[in-house]
């Protein structure tokens, strides 16, 4: 069915299976975490950017005319909790690192397309974030990125 | 699947050797005609019709690529031969059977290596067709009907619908990667259905037994006219071998 498939982009990439990392869709996202998650969700202020659709033939959707649609998905990696392993160090550092290669290896890394998807290529990683849930616990992390080309008419 | 591609799904395969991990991009998959100019006096505009057909698969740009096997470098850093070159398509996804395969036999003209945005890479031009290859056939799109892949028993399976059958003959590719012995690679069709049972060889369409031990590729090409039925699939005839990892496409006469 055409259109654009955000949600099942975004469905596909919670059904990857990445060791620690516990990924969450767009209907799921957890408001709070302990020390000893690591989830990776979908930017709730900024998921979808940089969208674009470019025809790529003449006609109408009906006539089957054919658009890429090419976006950019922001998601928040967050590891722990800050201050809850020893005072003097940065102990989460590491952790946010490795996880991070984790997650743009598995979505660099798949065999085929991710369903919803033509194209998903990991495009951006931030410095280093703070997110703060509801129970008033912080939470250090960074942002990836990945740039998706979608068919609209598939 | 049908529809739109990108060009991540495209592979390059060279006289048995998957350069698809060097290659960078492909210029474009040549098919064009010449055309004779058969204007006479009393027309009101000019007239042409198509002469000879002109292949080839123009330049590939490869990463300088020494790995053993598949390297780009390893496979094609001698010029002055000609090769065998299978370019399948997949669609929106890796290679698969039914997809688009261009193929041919082509004079490898060149390797320039020259550094491009720091990394090495590698032009590597190819010419027209080998003159010394026998040349029936003008036609360089085909369908892919085995991808890429390891095959240890006879093919039982359904094979490529090509929609009508055709009476013009045609020529099969195979692209052999790897294998253990001995074996023969050939061509099934059926008039009826896509079913096991509908499928005999189609005559002519087979290596004979080869040895697959080492990499290579070869064209075999069929008398035409001759029919070709609706239905094509892969075969293999297991001798000394238990396993052959290969591509195979076949290409039909149009007339």
């Amino acid at each position: 069915m055409s259109g654009i498939k955000i949600a099942t982009v975004a469905n596909s990439i919670e059904a990857l299976s990445i060791s620690g990392v516990t990924i969450k869709d767009i209907d799921n996202i957890p408001v709070s975490a302990t020390v000893r998650d690591c989830f990776l969700i979908p930017k709730p202020d900024g998921f979808v950017s940089n969208l674009q659709m470019t025809p790529r033939s003449q006609g109408t959707t009906a006539q089957g005319q054919k658009v890429d649609v090419t976006y950019t998905l922001t998601y928040m990696l967050i590891v722990g909790v800050v201050g809850a392993g020893r005072a003097d160090t940065l102990d989460f550092y590491a952790d946010v690192i490795n996880k991070a290669v984790l997650v743009i290896n598995a979505v660099q890394d798949v065999a085929a397309p991710l369903s919803g998807s033509v194209q998903i290529t990991p495009s951006g990683i931030s410095s280093f974030i703070t997110v703060t849930d509801a129970a008033k616990n912080t939470h250090p992390g960074l942002e990836l990125s990945f740039d998706v080309l979608e068919f609209y008419e598939v | 699947m049908a529809g739109r591609t990108v060009g991540r799904w495209a592979r390059a395969y060279v006289d048995g050797y998957d350069i698809s991990g060097s290659a960078r991009n492909l210029s474009p998959l040549i098919y064009t005609f010449d055309e004779a100019d058969l204007t006479a006096l009393s027309d009101g505009a000019k007239g042409r019709l198509p002469a000879r057909v002109n292949l080839g698969v123009g330049t590939i740009n490869a990463n300088l690529d020494n790995t053993a096997g598949n390297g780009a470098h390893t496979v094609l850093s001698s010029a002055g031969v000609s090769r065998n070159v299978m370019i399948p398509i997949g669609i929106q996804a890796a290679p698969a059977q039914g997809n688009p395969v261009y193929v041919g036999r082509f004079q490898q003209a060149g390797y320039q290596a020259a550094e491009d945005g720091g990394a090495m890479t590698v032009s590597i031009p190819f010419d027209d067709y080998d003159a010394a290859s026998q040349i029936r056939y003008d036609n360089p799109w085909g369908a892919l009907l085995h991808a890429a892949g390891a095959e240890t028993a006879a093919n039982t399976a359904a094979g490529v619908d090509n929609g009508a059958a055709s009476a013009f003959g045609g020529y099969l590719m195979y692209q052999v990667f790897a294998g253990n012995g001995t074996a023969t690679i050939s061509v099934d069709k059926s008039t009826t259905t896509n079913v096991n049972a509908s499928f005999s060889a189609l005559s002519g369409a087979t290596t004979g037994e080869l040895d697959f031990s080492t990499p290579q590729a070869g064209i075999i090409q069929l008398a035409n006219p001759s029919a070709v039925g609706q239905f094509l699939r892969w075969q293999i005839s297991l001798n000394s071998a238990t396993s052959v990892t290969f591509a195979l496409a076949f290409v039909r006469g149009k007339y």
